[in-house]
């Protein structure tokens, strides 16, 4: 069995829930460990040797109710750490030409601000580790009339490209069928999202009806076969 | 019986209308030639202050157009520094009438431009465009796409605006012996000067009037529409080529540079002139508008220009908590327009 980290903010919930409801059968050889909270809380994370440590007791709690036992992160214990949503966006390209260091400049810039960002610089150098990223869902905003099937590779494949070249980051995200007729996740997706289960009151309610960003069960279904397929590929 | 001096309003004589009032008290400066609302769409290039008008527009939610957009993701403070939203697209600054019809004559496709690239190092630099990146570009194939970019895009700029702001800024120019003009001297942030490649030209008033004409009329082929609003940059020449004293080059530019757009304004109705130059070195400001330096515009200069340009247009929405001087941001911090004219002074040896 291989052994994932899932580490991630409010976007995790569709995943875990599917997980829940579908078993871990489903994700064939990988055992799925989850590290959740929500916002951008991970942020405090802190490096301590090989482990991720909270920085704060409402992130402990989070990471132990997620991951049903653990509140610190011991990347030793895992052969692989995907890096889930995190503030980290697959940003359309306008139809201009880029010179090579305004690309850079940009998707460093784009990166920089994410979480994602923030604690794959802390897991830098842990040996053995491989590092996924994944974005966040796009928005399922269906105002779009035109297929922009080709923009959604474009901005796969810089961000791909780039992440690998310079952070050495395997990059993975939602799969062409998840799309909607636009630059954005199909509208049916973000249907009946839920909160994040933190051990909270709240856990579990229904994000606010018109939420396009938090994505439901049916996509958290999808980026599991989608994880499945692509980390038993990443060696 | 009465003379006609008899009959003109208050703001015709000095007195009442400058020496006695506060500059803060002055009105009725500016009245425009044509209609600007928030759904009137403005592109703006020339030297540097047109940089602040753009910018003023875009913050108190008038229509801007921008037809370069910068990549996705990329920071504010690395917009500017690539170029990118400091004009409408990255033509880089445009200091004089011939060298807009130059980009005109591109963009309409009247001439193709040379493809001199300046190397640096491993890099390139566009001399049309010589710091319109932080660092030179990768190969000469990428200079030439990126400027193809820039040029197609102002012709955009020009077939979907409704008024073409350009700032007027130096009549003192460089050309090569093809004809080319360049907005800085080879050798001073690129290239390498050669005296048998490269001249200095200090443009006549006949000139310099001649371009701009045609430069319009080429740009209302395509936008038969397009109004135009001249203004004239009030920043002194960081240095003259010219043999004068850099106070009178100055003196002979801003003034060559006034009366070409007077005169295109008082024969030309799509054309007007709004007056930042004025404004800025009215003797009733006592230069209080330019930074120590006694050449950049502080910000209380900017923010006091760009409130007559709005005062004298219909009201804007102003963003919440937002007041009519908050348009370039809090006062103090010293103007970050991108000026490639300013890095001449690296070449004054210590004087």
């Amino acid at each position: 069995m291989r052994k994932v980290a899932i580490v991630g903010n409010s976007h995790v919930a569709a995943l875990k829930s599917a997980y829940m409801t579908l078993g871990s059968d489903r994700m064939g050889k990988l055992s799925l460990t989850f590290f959740a909270s929500r916002g951008k809380k991970l942020a405090s994370l802190e490096r301590r040797g090989n482990n991720l440590v909270p920085g704060e007791r409402k992130l402990a709690e989070a990471l132990r109710f997620t991951s049903g036992r653990d509140e610190n992160i011991d990347c030793s214990k895992y052969d692989c750490i995907v890096l889930y949503g995190l503030g980290l966006k697959l940003r359309r390209w306008p139809g201009c030409y880029y010179s090579t260091s305004v690309v850079q400049a940009a998707l460093s810039d784009g990166f920089a601000s994410s979480t994602a960002a923030n604690l794959a610089g802390k897991l830098s150098n842990i040996g053995g580790v491989r590092v996924v990223v994944v974005p966040d869902p796009l928005p399922a905003d269906d105002i779009a009339s035109e297929s922009a099937v080709q923009a959604f590779r474009e901005a796969r494949f810089r961000l791909s490209t780039w992440l690998k070249k310079i952070h050495g980051l395997d990059f993975l995200c939602q799969p062409e069928a998840t799309l909607g007729p636009g630059f954005n996740t199909a509208s049916r997706l973000a249907v009946g999202s839920q909160r994040l289960a933190i051990g909270r009151e709240n856990d579990g309610e229904p994000h606010p009806q018109g939420d396009i960003y938090h994505m439901n069960d049916e996509f958290g279904r999808i980026m599991l076969d989608q994880l499945r397929v692509e980390l038993s590929q990443i060696t | 019986m009465q003379n006609p001096y008899q009959k003109l309003t208050k703001k015709a004589f000095w007195s009442p209308s400058v020496a006695q009032r506060s500059p803060f008290d002055l009105e009725g400066i500016w009245t425009p030639k044509f209609r600007i609302q928030e759904t009137t769409r403005i592109v703006t290039f020339g030297s540097c202050f047109a940089q602040h008008i753009g910018k003023a527009l875009k913050q108190r939610d008038y229509s801007w157009l921008v037809t370069e957009e910068p990549p996705p993701g990329l920071k504010e403070a690395k917009r500017r520094s690539y170029g990118y939203e400091t004009f409408s697209c990255r033509t880089g600054n445009i200091y004089t009438p011939t060298m807009l019809e130059q980009w005109v004559d591109w963009s309409l496709g009247y001439r193709d431009p040379e493809p001199i690239a300046w190397i640096e190092g491993e890099g390139v630099r566009d001399p049309y465009r010589p710091t319109i990146e932080p660092d030179p570009f990768e190969s000469v194939e990428e200079m030439i796409n990126s400027r193809d970019q820039a040029i197609n895009s102002f012709r955009v700029a020009i077939e979907q605006a409704d008024i073409f702001v350009f700032t007027l800024g130096l009549t003192e120019s460089w050309h090569d012996v093809g004809g080319w003009e360049y907005p800085m001297c080879p050798g001073t942030v690129g290239g390498a000067f050669d005296p048998d490649q490269h001249h200095f030209r200090n443009l006549p008033f006949r000139e310099l009037h001649k371009a701009l004409a045609r430069a319009t009329k080429k740009m209302r082929t395509i936008n038969p529409r397009l109004k135009i609003l001249l203004t004239v940059s009030p920043v002194p020449l960081t240095a003259s080529a010219s043999g004068d004293h850099v106070l009178v080059a100055t003196m002979r530019s801003k003034s060559v540079l006034r009366a070409v757009a007077g005169e295109l304004v008082s024969t030309k109705k799509f054309i007007d002139y709004f007056p930042s130059y004025e404004l800025i070195n009215a003797p009733s400001n006592r230069g209080m508008f330019f930074e120590p330096n006694l050449r950049n515009v502080n910000r209380k200069g900017v923010d006091y220009v760009m409130d007559h340009f709005f005062a004298s247009i219909p009201s804007p929405k102003l963003k919440p908590g937002m007041r009519r001087s908050d348009s370039q941001g809090p006062s103090g911090i010293p103007s970050d327009a991108q000026c490639d004219e300013e890095l001449l002074s690296a070449f004054s040896g210590g004087h």
